[in-house]
């Protein structure tokens, strides 16, 4: 874990203001970190060299050929975005978080272009979702996190 | 039985050197044991990251949930029934996936409010044992996510566990290290430290009966020399002025006070403060146990007992270093 270079940061933070109109005032007391396999952690400032941390933070995206936002980062900041939201019912949100990919009437996405969303129940940001045609939002959940809602 | 309790189908039998070890540590070793025999209550808190206690209880009650609040903690409730037509006997709530709440067993909350003072202005702090991450978590909440929390593990497999549960959290404000804290490097000090030591876990049967049909009176020795080391090295670590909180979930005095005695024999600079923690009354530490005669200081440290609090057992210790 190494801090993040500027032109990273700056591709993170351009891509979430430029897709979900986040704007970046809620993360400029935290420190930017890069980790293994492209993901971007938000940190608090390093303040030891020895032990090195193996962690900081919080993931919040991906950085590779696109910049994929994270679960953790909507589920922190979610109230934030204002753009390419998508509200799920009870149903959808259970199954969607058993690690299903499901599939909307396109009337309820009109506002959303394709790529990565923010996915809300009951104004509770709940997860990242990768939005494509016709009403088909891939799961993006990590399958560590897959499981059966109950009571919701 | 009753639902606002767990069950367990392991056969609860006590080992006679055990119960006699309780009649040495307090008056009614029955009511003791009892308490221990219960499961435990199915308690959380909720986190001030993300949500307030007032929202997630009225989400949370509306799903059919009774909740009981915890007198010495406002953001605790105990779930006292869950809604009769659950699909399982422990359901799964959307508010513990979003990370809105959390379910803590209530002793394990107390440790970070015994230093909740402290908490709220820290810039650094070291949770030296920090996996899975409860009090890591509740502290990072009293801290609002300001300061930083150096959250070490030894045990690279907990520290998977300790990155869920923070991440799920939304905690910001740690560093997670994987490193032995006997080997920590003297140069790195901290005016406040959590050492929650690795123990015997006596104090959990309620949720761990297995715990019975392991005990052997040997693992204390064992786990004593292990929380020897790591006690006197994380005091080490204390800037002049600093505070460290000593706990495990153990009931044996020799993995609790025993400890705190040799700290303070070792460590002339060592001194220990009462603890409190609001609208909740501690027993003290016990400064004589069968044929062991400790530093009478140590009645300064903090017990929690199962049948006087309904709670799992737990030993605290703030220790400030001159």
């Amino acid at each position: 874990m190494t801090i993040c270079p500027e032109h990273i940061r700056q591709r993170v933070v351009g891509y979430l203001r430029e897709r979900f109109a986040l704007d970046p005032s809620p993360w400029e007391p935290w420190q930017f970190y890069r980790a293994s396999r492209g993901r971007v952690h938000l940190g608090p400032i390093l303040t030891i060299d020895t032990p090195r941390p193996d962690v900081a933070g919080c993931l919040i995206a991906r950085v590779e050929r696109t910049v994929k936002p994270s679960t953790a980062l909507f589920q922190l900041f979610g109230r934030h975005v204002q753009r390419e939201i998508i509200d799920l019912d009870r149903h959808e949100t259970q199954r969607y978080f058993t690690g299903e990919s499901i599939t909307i009437h396109p009337a309820r996405i009109a506002d959303c272009r394709p790529g990565f969303v923010m996915l809300r129940y009951e104004q509770l940001p709940l997860a990242c979702g990768l939005l494509r045609e016709r009403g088909l939002i891939e799961n993006q959940l990590p399958r560590s996190s897959w499981c059966q809602i109950d009571l919701l | 039985m009753d639902r606002n309790r767990t069950t367990n189908n392991t056969p609860p039998v006590f080992p006679e050197r055990m119960t006699e070890r309780y009649r040495s540590l307090v008056p009614d070793p029955q009511a003791l044991t009892e308490a221990l025999l219960q499961p435990p209550r199915r308690s959380f808190r909720v986190n001030h990251l993300k949500t307030d206690p007032a929202t997630a209880r009225a989400r949370i009650e509306a799903y059919g949930c009774r909740l009981v609040p915890v007198p010495w903690y406002d953001d605790a409730f105990i779930i006292d029934r869950y809604p009769a037509d659950s699909p399982r006997p422990e359901p799964l709530v959307l508010e513990q996936v979003l990370g809105h709440i959390h379910m803590q067993e209530l002793a394990s909350m107390l440790p970070p409010l015994a230093i909740r003072s402290e908490l709220t202005t820290a810039e650094r702090v070291l949770d030296a044992c920090a996996a899975p991450g409860s009090k890591t978590t509740l502290m990072a909440a009293l801290m609002a996510n300001k300061g930083t929390i150096i959250a070490n593990d030894k045990q690279f497999g907990r520290v998977r566990a300790l990155k869920f549960n923070l991440e799920r959290q939304g905690v910001l404000n740690t560093l997670i290290t994987n490193h032995d804290l006997r080997k920590w490097p003297p140069d790195q000090l901290f005016p406040l430290i959590l050492l929650d030591a690795p123990c015997s876990s006596e104090g959990t049967i309620r949720k761990n009966p297995h715990l019975l049909a392991r005990w052997k009176e040997t693992l204390y020795e064992g786990h004593s020399s292990l929380q020897q080391q790591l006690l006197l090295r994380a005091f080490d670590l204390l800037t002049p002025g600093g505070l460290l909180l000593y706990a495990t979930c153990s009931l044996a005095p020799e993995e609790n006070e025993g400890v705190v005695d040799i700290l303070l024999r070792r460590r002339p600079q060592a001194s220990l403060e009462p603890i409190h923690v609001d609208r909740i009354t501690f027993s003290p530490g016990i400064a004589e146990f069968e044929s062991a005669r400790y530093d009478p200081r140590v009645t300064a440290c903090a017990r929690v007992w199962p049948h006087v609090h309904d709670t799992d057992g737990f030993f605290m210790a703030r220790i400030r270093k001159s």
